[in-house]
């Protein structure tokens, strides 16, 4: 469904050498990086947000870079990293905003509209929420707002960058088991994570990225070992199984 | 109206937007009876059926004079400035995402005061120095545009801000240079006294001047209603959503740009209305600039009819109306910033 050919990503220069990958339907795709590796840049430019360097990035064929903006808003439904917004709009209309692309530039939400952001809402079983003003929400009741917003966009896939960053424990295995359903229910998603455990734990694919190219791309159990998480992150890091799953853990954490 | 919430919202926005509008006609009539020659409020009413074609019976002559010469221009002009003011300041604080900023953040009050300090430095018309001031306005905002699309890879909204900080004091500069040129005993106390505000010179025609630029301007704004809200969620945002921000800012800037630069081309520089006027309107009814513009629009009508008719009957000499809206601007700024809620109303 993507594919990136011969890509290369950065902002003024390169980041890193030219890079493939292909990314298919109904599937729950994750990215791994770490810090400074170039994930985001390479999110960004798989969505069309940021120019390549050189090589391309088609969805169903078409160039993602010569979308127009309501077209690419059809494309990919995007989850930026949770930011503080300044105005307090209320959690129907942060949802509302996801209609954009389907809304005439002079005109504004129809009722039919507004339907679709409810079952959005009711879908994540924030509906209650509807009339109270996004700017004091909790960080996990905002991110669920930005993923029915996203849901209601009716774009073929779901893109997150980092969707559980600043929430606490509970509230990070609520959004991910949310979004573990839409994968299930045949939404393709591409998720960016700092946590090998979400791919190991939810992931159909994983794709790994180190110096501003892909490192390697495949099935979690069979990429996310610990050579390679060590290799990756430059830590000692140790995969192991507890029960039927995988974890990861640091492996003789030192202490001084 | 499509409704966007549920009916408390939209009831609230009907509620407000009515009993702004009733107030803003009843004040029009009081204020149109205040003044040096008092009318009586049925002769007002009167005259203004005639004028209609409702009632046949004329007028006496000197009230209809007063009425139609001088007061009406002037209660009319401070309703248009006022609204326009309101309505450019919450453009702009929707579009930079801050509620602290207000229509002369990129220079056009600056500019607008340089043109007109030039126009009146050469001892040109009245109509010539009000032109100066609103090509003086729209120069400057297009001078910072320019220099700010110039430079990339920089957050854009930031860049425009601080190219409006650095032109806007190049044209401060140049301002204050006039002001040295300017003959001190006649043309520098009527530069000072335009860069205050006033709508004591304002007649009809340059209400016809001003009305359709301001209808103009005010188009975009209307249809890009639902557009604007995407916009303030910041650019990368936008984007995601499906709206191009580098093109409907332009066309946001030009607007705004426009009807304030008409608005201070008659009046002057008027501060603190485009900055406070949203934040009452926001308090009221929220964010969503579908009927946050109507509202905080009414709102500065309103607030600028009353400090306007307190400018001049509150003294002999007219009072400048830039002076008033600050002493009445910083002090309700202060009660918002204690009433404020947790975030920014």
């Amino acid at each position: 469904m993507i594919s990136a050919r011969n890509l290369q990503i950065g902002y003024q220069k390169p980041l890193g050498d030219h890079l493939h990958l292909e990314l298919s339907a109904g599937q729950f795709h994750m990215i791994l990086g770490p810090n400074g590796s170039g994930k985001s840049t390479l999110f960004k430019t798989l969505i069309g947000l940021i120019r390549p360097m050189s090589g391309q990035v088609l969805v169903n064929q078409l160039d993602v870079h010569r979308l127009a903006a309501t077209a690419r808003a059809k494309t990919f439904a995007y989850v930026p990293q949770s930011q503080q917004q300044v105005f307090p709009y209320t959690v129907g209309e942060m949802v509302l905003m996801g209609r954009t692309s389907h809304i005439k530039p002079f005109s504004v939400p129809s009722h039919s509209d507004i339907e679709l952001c409810d079952q959005a809402m009711a879908s994540l079983d924030i509906l209650g929420l509807k009339n109270q003003e996004f700017t004091k929400l909790s960080g996990g009741q905002r991110q669920l707002t930005i993923l029915a917003r996203a849901l209601a966009q009716d774009a073929q896939i779901l893109v997150l960058d980092e969707p559980t960053a600043s929430l606490d424990f509970g509230n990070e295995i609520r959004v991910l088991e949310r979004i573990r359903h839409l994968a299930d229910q045949g939404w393709t998603i591409i998720l960016s994570t700092h946590n090998p455990d979400h791919a190991l734990q939810l992931a159909d694919t994983v794709t790994t990225v180190s110096h501003g190219t892909v490192k390697d791309h495949g099935l979690p159990h069979q990429i996310l070992t610990s050579a390679h998480l060590s290799d990756l992150y430059q830590a000692n890091v140790e995969v192991v199984s507890i029960g039927q799953t995988k974890t990861c853990i640091a492996a003789q954490l030192n202490r001084a | 109206m499509v409704e966007i919430l549920g009916k408390t919202n939209q009831s609230q926005t009907v509620l407000s937007g009515g009993l702004l509008a009733i107030c803003l006609i009843l004040l029009s009539v009081i204020a149109s009876g205040i003044g040096q020659y008092p009318i009586d409020y049925s002769d007002i009413i009167h005259a203004l059926l005639h004028y209609f074609g409702i009632e046949e019976e004329a007028p006496d002559q000197t009230i209809r004079l007063v009425l139609s010469e001088v007061r009406l221009p002037r209660v009319l002009a401070s309703v248009l400035v006022g609204a326009v003011l309101a309505a450019a300041g919450c453009v702009f604080q929707g579009m930079f995402r801050n509620p602290l900023v207000s229509p002369d953040i990129l220079g056009v009050s600056t500019g607008a005061g340089l043109g007109a300090a030039a126009g009146i430095l050469l001892s040109l018309s009245i109509i010539s120095i009000q032109l100066m001031a609103f090509l003086g306005g729209l120069i400057t905002v297009g001078a910072v545009y320019l220099v700010a699309s110039s430079i990339r890879q920089h957050e854009p909204t930031l860049i425009l801000v601080l190219a409006g900080i650095v032109i806007g004091s190049l044209a401060g500069a140049c301002l204050s240079l006039v002001k040295i040129l300017a003959d001190p005993y006649d043309q520098l106390p009527a530069i000072t006294f335009w860069l205050l505000g006033s709508f004591a010179a304002v007649d009809k025609i340059d209400l016809l001047g001003a009305l359709p630029l301001c209808i103009l301007a005010l188009i975009p704004m209307v249809l890009l209603r639902w557009r604007i809200n995407v916009l303030s969620l910041g650019d990368e945002e936008a984007r995601a959503l499906g709206v191009n921000p580098d093109k409907i800012r332009l066309f946001l800037i030009f607007a705004a740009t426009l009807m304030t630069a008409a608005g201070v081309a008659i009046a002057g520089v008027i501060g603190w209305v485009g900055l406070v006027v949203p934040h009452i309107a926001r308090l009221l009814v929220g964010p969503n600039f579908n009927r946050l513009l109507p509202i905080a629009m009414l709102i500065g009508a309103n607030f600028l009819l009353i400090v306007d008719t307190i400018a001049r009957t509150l003294t002999q000499t007219e009072t400048p109306i830039g002076i008033l809206t600050a002493f009445v601007g910083a002090p309700v700024f202060v009660w918002l910033l204690f009433h404020a809620r947790r975030s920014w109303m």
